[in-house]
Formats: C-alpha cells, structure tokens, sequence
C-alpha cells in the first residue's frame, strides 16, 4: 500500500542519526517543559525557534514537534506526586493521581499516564495518517454555533456526574463562569471588573487559579495535619501497573485516545477540555462511579491518553490546512515558513520528507518518551520521601516560580495565592475544584461563541437550531438535564443524589 | 537574632553593589554591560513574537551584546508595554513597540497607564505588516467593487471576521466602512489563525487579517486578496491592489513594529540602537528572513521619524474610533 511506502520513507528520513538526536532533545525538553508547572509549550518552542534557522526543515518540525507531545508526558508527573498540574492539560490528572500516590501507588499511576500515552501516541499517528484531509474539512464546519451547543452539552455532563452534591458542583460552575467574565470584554472592549488593574485586563489566569486550587490548597490542609507524615512513606506498592492494573485500564486508555484526537482536530478546543470529557465518561462508565476521586486509576489513564492524543489532533488542521490551533501549533507554522515551506494541503507533495518524516518521528519519539519516562519513576517516587517540612516548601516554591513565569508578572502570584486560600476553604467545606476549573475554562469561550453567533444572525437565536450540528449536541444536552426526571432510580442516580 | 540582622545588613550590602554596577553600565560607551531585556507585549506564537526571534540575534551581533527576549502579554499589548516604559530608563529594559497598544488602546481602552507621546522614548521602527480584505476563492465578489456594490445594497448583510476589538483590523474595518459609506457587520475572533479558520468554514463572508496569517490559505488557492492594507503593492503579492489605489487611503492602515524604552534614555544609547538596528536591516540574509513570514517588510524608520508617524495615525483614530460601532 501506497500509506506504508510513505511512512517507511518517513522512518527512514527521521532514523538519520542527525533526526534522531533533534526527535530526543525536543522530546527531553518537552518532559522537562511538562514538569515545570507554568511554562508551556509554547513558550519553549519560542526561546528554540531562533535555533531552527541553522537546521533543516526536516529536524526543525521533529524536534518542535517532539517538545508538543513530550509536554503532555511531563506534565502528569507533577499533578500525580505534589498535585501541582505541570501543564492545564494535566490538571483532571491530579484527581485521581494524587489520591493514588497518597496511597502508595504513584508507581503505577505514573506509569500508566506514561503507556497510557505512549498507547494514544501510536493509535493517533494511524488516525493522523488515514483520517488527516477529510477531518480537517469537517472541523472547518465548527463555527460559532456549534461551538457554544458543544459547549452546553460539555457543562450539562459535568454537572451530572459530578462527584458530590449537585448543588454544590453547580454552585462551582456559576463560581467559575463569573470569574470567566472578568476582564475586558473581547466584544466591545468594555472593562468587567477590574478595578483599573491592567493585570487583570485579560482576566484571571487559568494556570494561576489551577495551581492555587490545587497545589497552594494541598498544602494548606496537610500544615493542618503533619502529624499524618507516615502516609507517604508506607511501602510503595511496586513501580509499574500490575496486572490488575492494566485490565481496568486498557479500556479508558482506547476511549481517552480516540476522544482526545478528535476533539484536539477542532480548533480552539485546545488540549484541556478533551481530558475533562475523558474524565467524565470514564466516570459514567465505571461500576464504581462513587469511588472517582479517591485513586481509581481509570481517572488517570484516560484522561492521560486524551492529552496525548488531543495534541497529535491538534497536528491534523495544522499540516492539512495551514490553520494554527493555539499558540504551538502557530510556532510550528512559522518555523515552516521560516524554512520557505508552505503547510497545508500542499505540504505532502511539495516536502514529503518534512511530512512523513513528521509523522514517523511521533512515534519514534513515543517509544523515546516511554524509555525515558520509565526509569525515572523510581526517581520521582523517592521524591515524596523528603520529608514534610521541606517538601512543602519545595511544592509552594513551585507554586510561586510556576504562577510567576507564564506572564513573568508578580501580580499573578498574588492572584495565585488567593486561589490557594479560597481551594483551602473549598476543600474545607466539600467544594469540588473540577467544575470551576472547567467552568473558567468554558465560561468565557462559550460567552464569545454565543455573541458570535448572535452576530452573524443579527440576533435571531434560530442559528442555534437551524445548524444540524449546533441543534443535535443542543438537544442531548436538553436530555441529559432532563433524564432524572424520566429515568427510574437507577443505581447511578442514588450515588449522585446520596452525595457520594 | 543577631544573625538575621547580619542578614539583612549583607542583603542591603549586595543590593547596593548591585545596583551600583547598574549604574556604572549605563554609560553608553561601554554599554551594554549585561544582557538587554527586550519585552515582547504579546505571547508566544504571534507575529511579533515570531519577527523578534527571527531578528533579534542579528541585531545583538551589531550592537555586541546580548538580547533576552521576555514575552509579557495582555491587554493587547498595553501590559508589558506599561510595564517597559515605567522600567528604569538605563537601557536594559526595552519594548517592542506595536502600534496596537501605542496608537489605537490608548484611545479605545479606558485606563492605558501611560501616554505614548510623552512616557516613551522611540528608538527605531522595523518593520510594517499588512493587512488584507480576504473572501473564499469560491466568493461572487472578484473585487472590491463588487464588494462595495453588495454592500452598499443589503446593508449588515455582510459579515467580516476581525481580529480583536480595538485592534488594527477591526479599526480598518471601521474605517472602510465610513469612507465606502456601506456597514458591513464585524464578528471579533482571538487571533488571525481564528479568523481564517472561520472564513474558510464559511461561517463569515469576508475578514479583515494580516497577510503572514492568510499567507499559507492564498498560495493552496483557497482564498484571495480585493485590497492589501499596504502603502505599495507587497512584493511577494504584486497581484493584489493596495487599499489607496482603490481610493480608501485612510483605510490602509498597517501595523508596524518598531523598539522602544522608557523616557529620559539617554541619546547615546538610543543612537546606538538605531545604527545597529539600521546596519542589520540592510543585510540580505535578515531581509530575506523577513519576507519569507510573507506580508511583513522591512521599514526602518529613525525614533524620532517613527513617533511622528504613531502620533499622525493617533490622531487619526481619535477622530475615527469613537465613531466605530462597539464603541459608542
């Protein structure tokens, strides 16, 4: 088959010793750039980009593309061992993760979010391959009306399988959606609350308000109780997935995969939301709902194979049309037109080696990543032996450096710090963080993709139902806030309403 | 006790040198001393991002020092540029200097800390990146005749996908609009790759975006250019007409990219900017650099010819943006 033929051309163009050493730096980097809360992808393929002008096209695409991917690998560890997300991407990661490492496993929990991507890694590359122009064409359609119906569909599921009380859970959306609304306004440029800082004109920074929830608040509540030191020094319980493991986990690694790569082809989704989708439907699908958020490791490998996936996705509108779907995507586009190429539906026949070469060095650099991330489980995992009181320090030090380095503006620590109290007080009184995170992430893309909408209809609210794709996710999500009242008690319904 | 105050006392001890060095290394004959901070006010991945990463080696080998670059993004550039301009004024913190945040927020935005006549010290422009009125290749409107006489039939029937509100486009937009006397309806998306996205989805029927942005989408022939925002015809595309032969002068409003640091630097650093950055835009290699990101050409322009430029064009918009619909 012709496919076959072009991706061993490919492999032989990024087995050159030259491509393979570029394919290791950038997956090195991207590890090093997902640990390291607060810098993100992007920003590494800046500071290199300078560099790529004295290599070939060919290098250039494999190593900024090896520092995408190796980002989603990096950013788990930290969400799973100090509950810090090391990227957005990773923060349903710290859920589960962090429950399991207090319980001794973060062994295999980290090591299922490193098979669990390198699983996604290789599945995509196929869809990459055989699913590439014709996908990318029907991204295309995802305007703002459909948009926004993806966006109500997303907020209805997770208010109906939140964990604890629903009523807390949608307390924590409005929470979130008003937080979203501060800023100036992208519409008209009106100032939202915020009081003449200029910090806050583009709103409240997700990754401030992620590392404060989670990781400022952690340690709060464990100062309270440092007496309970012996929790992480109980005897790790082997440092790969077992057998058991591994069962309950192949399922949600396929499913995260395949949800992570198409909802990473749409542009603008961005690699955050595919893991919350994950998350949630390996919720709804397991036995055990109940037990979500106490360590169940279907609620890592998941949404872990989704972030992986979602950024291979994230390629597809990339290569096949030219379009950048964030700030990454948008780099890897300049470093190509730098280099005189020009990406999009010409790229495979124009530069061949570039593209095949691209798509072999992904799952070269998969395999690399699982090599490397392997052995340093054991590293990572003496690491919650330090003891408490210099870890915490260590953990808040991350806090400030990861909060302060996305904008390089100390006015973000402080915000960040705030968030660490109000997660305090949430945690304190059963207040999940998921919903908000999730809300303020939505909340203000759903604003704009509502007004969009309202603009290119010239106000009449029928563009939502008119557009098969907008009407049809606007009618499930109608469903699914309507079904308790349909639905017979059922069993999943009792643990949601029993609060537990 | 005694041991915090020795402390404090060796912390104030190093401050002190610290900043005695910094003093010292803001004469202009041996400067610069450490490495210049230049603060991009946007983030990475955008096109001032990416011209910075390009350029900013070559202009460091000129001027024999070391160029950091610090990506300090929000409010459409009106946070790191504040940030810059308030900075010490020693040379070692500087800003690329957008016209966005210089000449177009200060009038649109309420609360721009700073006022782009008087707090900054211009010290060169760059370069200049065009815009262009883009419709699908499939679109009925072969020029921007034809656009106007739709337009000026079904008025709001058209929509145009913009960049930002209060951003060179959509004053472009606005412009356009008043001088060709149609109203063609402004959808506003976070950057030029959204708007792009949305035109081919054919979700809006025409957008307003910089040329780098569409660069790719022109030469697979999915979309095509009526008027390029642009004093001439741009090298790479000699087919498109510019705005100012189709008679919308005041509607060809390009962005430019210049560098800039707080007031009160002293001229002999400002100069040596200058010569630097004039010596490097002449080399081929930069040049060429530069055109391949496709709708960006190189403008230099001294400080001061670059401030009177800024302050012609914001006098313009203090006239125009009040009247742009999303602004009343």
């Amino acid at each position: 088959m012709e496919v076959f033929k072009d991706l061993l051309f490919g492999f032989s163009v990024v087995l050159q010793p030259m491509n393979l050493l570029y394919c290791f730096f950038g997956v090195l980097i991207g590890t090093l750039v997902g640990v390291l809360p607060g810098i993100g992808p992007a920003a590494a393929l800046s500071l290199l980009l300078p560099v790529t002008f004295y290599v070939p096209p060919v290098s250039t695409i494999i190593l900024l593309a090896g520092i995408m991917y190796g980002a989603m690998y990096g950013g788990s560890t930290t969400s799973i061992l100090l509950n810090i997300p090391g990227e957005a991407a990773s923060v349903v990661t710290c859920l589960d993760g962090y429950q399991m490492a207090r319980k001794g496993r973060a062994g295999p929990a980290l090591g299922i979010s490193a098979f669990g991507s390198f699983i996604a890694g290789t599945i995509t590359i196929f869809l990459l391959i055989f699913l590439a122009p014709p996908l990318a064409n029907f991204a295309l359609k995802f305007g703002p009306p459909e948009y926004f119906a993806l966006m109500v569909l997303g907020l209805s599921i997770m208010v109906y399988l939140a964990s604890g009380s629903i009523v807390n859970a949608l307390i924590m959306v409005c929470f979130g959606l008003i937080l979203g609304t501060i800023g100036l306004d992208q519409m008209t440029g009106v100032p939202r609350f915020i009081y003449k800082s200029t910090t806050l004109m583009d709103g409240i920074g997700l990754i401030q308000v992620v590392i404060g929830l989670f990781g400022v608040s952690e340690v709060l509540i464990n100062v309270e109780k440092t007496f309970k030191q012996d929790i992480f020094e109980t005897k790790v319980k082997g440092l790969l997935p077992n057998r058991e493991d591994w069962r309950r986990s192949i399922g949600p690694i396929g499913r995260g995969s395949i949800l992570g790569f198409f909802l990473g082809i749409i542009p603008g989704m961005s690699v955050v939301i595919p893991t919350f989708v994950s998350y949630v439907v390996e919720k709804k699908l397991s036995k055990y709902p109940e037990k979500f958020g106490t360590g169940m490791i279907e609620g890592v490998a998941g949404p872990e194979a989704a972030n992986n996936a979602a950024s291979t996705g994230t390629l597809v509108p990339t290569l096949s049309l030219g379009i950048p779907t964030g700030a990454a995507t948008a780099l890897l586009l300049g470093a190509l037109m730098i280099h005189g190429l020009r990406p999009g539906p010409l790229l495979i026949q124009e530069a061949p080696d570039v593209f095949w070469g691209l798509v072999a060095s992904l799952y070269v650099g998969n395999v690399m990543l699982l090599v490397l991330n392997l052995p340093l489980i054991g590293l990572w995992v003496k690491i919650l032996k330090i003891p408490y009181h210099f870890l915490f320090s260590l953990i808040l030090l991350l806090c400030i450096i990861g909060s302060y380095i996305t904008n390089n503006n100390p006015y973000d620590v402080i915000i960040m710090v705030i968030f660490g109290l109000v997660g305090y007080l949430m945690k304190k009184f059963n207040y999940e963080a998921a919903p908000l995170v999730l809300a303020l992430v939505l909340g203000p893309m759903m604003e704009k993709a509502f007004r969009r909408s309202l603009m290119l209809s010239d106000g009449g609210f029928a563009i939502f139902f008119t557009r098969p794709i907008s009407a049809s996710f606007l009618i499930m999500a109608l469903l699914i806030l309507l079904s308790p009242l349909f639905l017979k008690r059922t069993r999943l319904r009792e643990n949601l309403r029993a609060g537990g | 006790m005694k041991k915090r105050t020795g402390a404090r006392k060796s912390f104030i001890l190093c401050v002190t040198l610290v900043c005695l060095l910094w003093v010292g290394s803001s004469q202009a004959q041996d400067y610069p001393k450490s490495p210049v901070q230049i603060v991009i006010p946007f983030g990475p991945g955008g096109l001032t991002d990416i011209f910075w990463r390009s350029t900013s080696e070559f202009i460091a080998s000129n001027i024999k020092g070391t160029i950091v670059l610090v990506n300090k993004p929000g409010g459409g550039g009106v946070v790191g540029t504040s940030f810059a301009v308030n900075a010490k004024p020693d040379g070692y913190t500087l800003v690329s200097a957008n016209s966005d945040p210089l000449t177009i927020s200060p009038v649109f935005t309420p609360n721009v800390p700073y006022d782009p006549e008087k707090d900054v010290t211009y010290i060169a422009k760059l370069a200049a990146m065009a815009f262009g009125i883009a419709v699908l290749n499939d679109s009925p409107f072969k020029t921007l005749e034809e656009l106007v006489a739709f337009a000026k039939a079904n008025p709001k029937k058209l929509k145009s996908g913009v960049m930002g509100v209060g951003s060179t486009p959509h004053t472009i937009l606005g412009v356009f609009n008043r001088d060709a006397k149609v109203d063609i309806s402004y959808v506003p998306f976070d950057s030029g790759g959204e708007t792009v996205t949305n035109l081919l989805g054919g979700h809006t029927d025409l957008a307003v975006v910089s040329m780098p942005s569409v660069k790719s989408q022109i030469l697979s022939g999915k979309t095509r250019i009526l008027a390029v925002c642009s004093p001439k015809r741009l090298p790479d595309f000699p087919e498109f007409p510019t705005m100012g032969e189709k008679g919308y002068q005041k509607s060809s409003i390009a962005t430019g990219v210049g560098l800039a640091g707080p007031k009160g630097l002293p001229p002999a650093i400002v100069s040596k900017w200058e010569e630097a950055i004039e010596t490097t835009l002449k080399d081929p290699k930069v040049i060429a650099l530069i055109e391949k990101l496709g709708g960006v050409v190189v403008d230099f322009k001294s400080g001061e010819g670059y401030k009177k430029e800024l302050m012609a064009d914001l006098a313009t918009f203090r006239e125009v943006l009040p009247t742009l619909p999303g602004k009343k």
